[in-house]
């Protein structure tokens, strides 16, 4: 603990100053309308907790987490191994609960007619870090030989990293002449107004959009899968669905109101919470398989190889 | 010694209790005259120590730093040239200038020639009011009205542009060059004026050809300053010029400033102490120098320049 | 000396066609009147800038405040009724009153209301998800009381001045169980709320209680640090080199970006001191940089104390401190309460180097204290905007118009402090 810290709680019962109860969560930027309707609808019910959700970013989430600056970690992806190890060496368990899925859509102009489906190479020709393409033909050569514009978040977001790594193997990996923004609406304007199009953005923003823009299925080998909530929940829409977690510290979780709070967060009465984010979410039993995993103080990554098309529910359960 | 010290030590005959008092008094001043140098101290330590760190980093070289043309520190790719930042800063200010020193120097020519001395008070209180509006609320009106009035006229604007932002920030930066020309000029001394007068000048001649001349090195100073307070400036360019580095001199195009990449690398997820949370501190080093700089020459040029029309 | 001759001129009916100000000679009636012609259109054209300085405050005033309106469709979860002003309107109790007048609305009996209101446990909850408002419009009838919650869906949402003329329209597509309402975003209940996810729900408190304890630090630090270097500089200092070597950081200073304070504080006092992102780092970092706005006003203030008052004092005996405890600060307080006065208007504007600390994350609530988290207006204001959705716009537009009457009345009391003691000796 650091001196100032240490300092400042001997002086704090001098000054008089009472310590509400506090719970700090941080992370993933994409799992951060979840964890704020989850960390309001929780206050409001429990006054006396003081809730607060930042968004760093994943890997700063599980680096304060680590360090034990704050109590829950929100992420779009898995640990690494390298983030789990670092964590022990401070002597802090993670626990971890998969909490909602996520997918990324990838769009083109809603006039586009000449693609319905595109595979996960083509995906990767085209984003690719050195990617020589510049045209749809030069892609297929029976789509039109007209200039792809291209259009993606920025580099902030867990979005980027997330289709990055699965399309292009490497997290922030991407040619580097596309269009960024960090706002969906400005990514769905360019889009809109550019018939060669080509762009991609959470599933959620897609959903509440999707009259303004055309989602392609994507191929992966198993044939076309399109996004959609069904597909995401199976884990067949791949490799662009992913499920988002909520990663909590051993430590952390001694805590009678940070139990409270990751009760809350499970509860099947709170689902339409994580629906009205728009995110997708699991069946009951999976919920209730994170709820026993998390009293059971079960810690490490049971996600670590989890593959495109693995059940999330065996892997909760530790099949 | 000043006169008030003189008068006061001198013939009075202090207990020790009071000349110890007295020295306590001093000292705890000094400490707080002293905070102030502590502070660019500070400063200065901090910027200098992240920044020699990261250009330690054996990514990093001072060649590509200044010379190249991607400023891409979150890809996978690093690469840290900060041309575009810089690119975008100059763009932004630019335009400020543009727009604010032609403003604030006819102004100031109200205020000191023509102006009554009751309007000159309530017009440079209007002006202070102007200066004092927080730049949030400027980048909320350039991002919110500005920018949808100019996609109306300008072709291919996009929604956050320096444009936009940099017309805003030369109605910031008015006040600034406003109150500083206005002092240059009625600074300048009556005789000169009335000797032109004198001569059967105008009004108008008057202005150009002696009030003007005269108060020169004042104007500048104000002009360079106002040019430090626009590269500096943070808020107007993070809501409405956007964050993406870029190498165009196109007003039109989505830039990043260095303040607005300051601010996305801040509130952004880059952990402590990696490279990337590095580069940060490498661009608040060059935006200190560059506004350092500025304001160093405005002072120099008021200083070796004033003397001349005493 | 011109203006009395211009009087005298004036008054001699013989020396109308001289020209009203002596300082054009008299060439010929001609020449002179097209001169004077001249004068005074660049007169005119040189009022300009002044002219587009003003209207632009203007403009940007008249967009916050119409932007803090709008025309709304709503699918509310709760009954949907609206009940008139006088209806709801009670001397204590209002929100007692209309919250009870929904209830019955919804459909529930007495005694399940009595029982409701009378529990604080569950009017708490109640009043955390739902938000008792006066609209202005709704449906067609001018100022009634409406319950809107944190889960009605919005359908659509217009601007002030465009809905104005498409009113009649709205309420002849809306469909039955949509309300059309003009929604004044900033009315006490916006005082009163946390941030909330949704734009209903979210209000300014933890901002407010946030400025005001920034505010507070600010001038707790600023006011000793500022006046007692001013009192340095002034009083005790020479032509020293530390004089010198002070006056010029502090005008460097007071040139520095107000990010790279930010830097500072996010390196000093929220990583090295270890307070993390909490109230006194943000106070501690904001008042490095109004120091030096403390410090030059306090100076002048000081100069401005005649020096006969001080050898006055001297010469009754007085040390060096006595004098500029008893004689020469309090004749100096009026231009250092100015100073003052700027430097919190400043501070409270203040956004990059709170950002820069961190301050910018979602906190539900005001802070306990100096080591809570916190946000302030204009954090808040920058995450509503950034928000990029049109009703939470609306939220920032009002948060604004907050901002702006706070720094009018402070810029106000500045002004009149400085003109009431401009020329006091």
């Amino acid at each position: 603990m650091r001196p100032a810290h240490l300092a400042l709680a001997l002086a704090l019962p001098l000054l008089g100053i009472a310590s509400a109860q506090s719970i700090r969560i941080d992370g993933s930027s994409t799992v951060y309308p979840i964890s704020l309707a989850m960390a309001e609808e929780f206050s409001i019910e429990n006054p006396d907790v003081n809730v607060s959700v930042a968004f760093s970013g994943t890997g700063g989430g599980f680096s304060k987490l680590c360090a034990g600056e704050i109590d829950v970690a929100d992420a779009s992806r898995v640990v690494k191994q390298g983030e789990l190890d670092a964590c022990a060496a401070n002597g802090i368990e993670l626990i971890e609960l998969p909490v909602a899925a996520d997918a990324l859509t990838v769009v083109v102009n809603s006039g586009n007619d000449f693609v319905q489906c595109v595979t996960v190479e083509e995906l990767n020709a085209i984003w690719a870090p050195d990617s020589t393409v510049s045209r749809w033909s030069d892609v297929r050569p029976e789509w039109p030989d007209e200039e792809i514009a291209l259009f993606g978040p920025g580099t902030d977001s867990g979005t980027f990293e997330y289709f990055t790594e699965a399309v292009n193997g490497e997290a922030g990996a991407i040619r580097t002449d596309f269009f960024p923004s960090e706002d969906d609406n400005v990514l769905v304007q360019g889009i809109q107004s550019d018939p060669f199009a080509m762009g991609y953005f959470g599933f959620a923003y897609y959903a509440e959009n999707s009259g303004r823009v055309k989602a392609l299925q994507v191929d992966s080998g198993d044939g076309c899968v399109e996004p959609s909530a069904a597909n995401i929940e199976s884990n067949t829409y791949t490799p662009l669905s992913r499920p988002l977690f909520v990663y909590v510290s051993a430590v952390a979780a001694e805590r009678p109101e940070v139990q409270e709070f990751v009760r809350f967060y499970l509860d099947d009465f709170n689902r339409e919470l994580i629906a009205d984010t728009g995110y997708a979410t699991y069946a009951d039993d999976v919920y209730a398989a994170t709820l026993q995993r998390f009293e059971d103080r079960v810690t490490g990554s049971a996600f670590l190889d989890f593959q495109p098309g693995d059940s999330v529910l065996d892997a909760v359960r530790g099949d | 010694m000043t006169r008030a010290e003189r008068t006061s030590d001198a013939s009075l005959r202090l207990s020790p209790a009071t000349r110890a008092r007295e020295r306590l008094v001093r000292g705890l001043l000094l400490f707080c005259a002293g905070l102030s140098v502590l502070t660019t101290f500070g400063v200065i330590a901090v910027l200098i120590g992240e920044t020699a760190a990261f250009f330690a980093d054996p990514a990093v070289t001072f060649r590509e730093f200044f010379t190249s043309k991607r400023w891409t520190p979150l890809f996978a790719d690093q690469s840290f040239g900060i041309l575009p930042l810089l690119s975008g800063t100059f763009l932004v200010t630019a335009i400020a200038l543009v727009v604010g020193v032609p403003l604030g120097l006819v102004s100031a020519v109200y205020l000191s020639e023509f102006a009554p001395a009751g309007r000159r008070r309530r017009v440079t209180s209007l002006l202070e009011l102007l200066a004092g509006i927080p730049t949030v609320v400027l980048g909320y009106f350039a991002l919110l009205f500005v920018t949808p009035l100019l996609q109306r006229v300008v072709p291919g604007l996009n929604l956050f542009n320096p444009l936009s932002a940099g017309l805003v920030m030369g109605f910031m930066i008015l006040p600034t060059v406003s109150s500083i020309s206005t002092d240059a000029m009625q600074a300048v001394p009556s005789s000169l004026r009335q000797a032109a007068y004198g001569l059967g000048a105008t009004k108008v001649q008057l202005i150009f050809r002696v009030v003007l001349p005269a108060a020169l090195s004042g104007i500048v100073a104000s002009v360079v300053l106002a040019m430090s307070r626009a590269v500096g400036e943070t808020m107007i360019v993070t809501l409405a010029a956007g964050q993406r580095p870029l190498f165009t001199l196109d007003p039109r195009e989505t830039i990043a400033t260095m303040t607005s990449f300051i601010v996305q690398a801040a509130t952004g997820d880059q952990p402590a102490g990696s490279l990337a949370s590095r580069s940060l501190y490498a661009v608040a080093a060059t935006l200190f120098a560059i506004t350092l700089l500025l304001n160093l020459v405005s002072q120099l040029v008021v200083r070796r320049y004033r003397e001349r029309y005493e | 000396m011109s203006r009395v001759l211009g009087r005298e001129e004036r008054a001699d009916p013989a020396r109308a066609d001289r020209p009203e100000r002596p300082d054009m000679l008299d060439l010929g009636g001609g020449q002179a009147r097209r001169r004077q012609a001249n004068v005074r259109a660049f007169g005119a054209a040189v009022f300009v800038p002044v002219f587009l300085a003003l209207a632009l405050l203007v403009t940007l005033l008249f967009d916050v405040v119409t932007d803090s309106f709008s025309w709304q469709v709503i699918e509310p979860r709760n009954s949907g009724q609206s009940f008139s002003f006088l209806e709801g309107f009670a001397a204590f109790g209002t929100w007692e009153n209309v919250v009870r007048l929904e209830l019955l609305a919804q459909g529930r009996t007495q005694e399940e209301v009595d029982a409701l209101l009378s529990d604080p446990e569950a009017r708490r909850v109640f009043g955390a998800r739902n938000r008792v408002e006066l609209m202005p419009w709704v449906d067609g009838r001018p100022f009634r009381w409406l319950v809107t919650s944190s889960r009605d869906d919005h359908v659509a949402d217009l601007p002030l001045l465009e809905g104005l003329g498409q009113r009649r329209e709205l309420l002849a597509r809306a469909e039955p169980g949509q309300v059309v309402v003009l929604n004044a975003w900033l009315d006490l209940s916006f005082f009163a709320k946390n941030a909330s996810r949704t734009p209903t729900m979210a209000g300014l408190l933890p901002a407010l209680v946030g400025s005001l304890m920034l505010v507070a630090l600010v001038i707790v630090l600023s006011v000793p640090l500022g006046v007692g270097t001013a009192v340095y500089l002034e009083e005790y200092a020479g032509d020293t080199r530390f004089a010198r070597l002070v006056e010029l950081n502090l005008s460097n200073l007071a040139g520095v970006p107000s990010v790279v304070y930010g830097i500072l504080g996010l390196t000093v006092f929220v990583r090295l001191l270890g307070l993390g992102p909490v109230v006194l780092a943000g106070a501690l970092t904001l008042t490095l940089l109004v120091v030096p706005v403390v410090v030059v006003a306090a100076r002048e203030a000081i100069r401005a104390v005649p020096d006969s008052l001080r050898q006055a004092a001297y010469g009754l005996g007085a040390t060096r401190s006595q004098v500029i405890a008893r004689v020469v600060l309090p004749n100096a307080i009026a231009g250092i309460t100015t100073g003052v006065i700027l430097a919190v208007a400043r501070a409270i504007g203040e956004t990059a180097p709170l950002l820069v600390i961190g301050a910018a994350a979602f906190v539900p609530r005001p802070p306990d204290g100096p080591l809570s988290l916190f946000t302030a207006i204009p954090i808040q204001v920058y995450t509503w905007v950034s928000e990029n959705d049109v009703e939470f716009t609306h939220v920032a537009s009002a948060a604004i118009v907050v901002l702006l009457l706070v720094l009018g009345v402070l810029y106000s009391l500045a002004f009149y402090l400085r003109r009431r003691y401009e020329s006091r000796w």
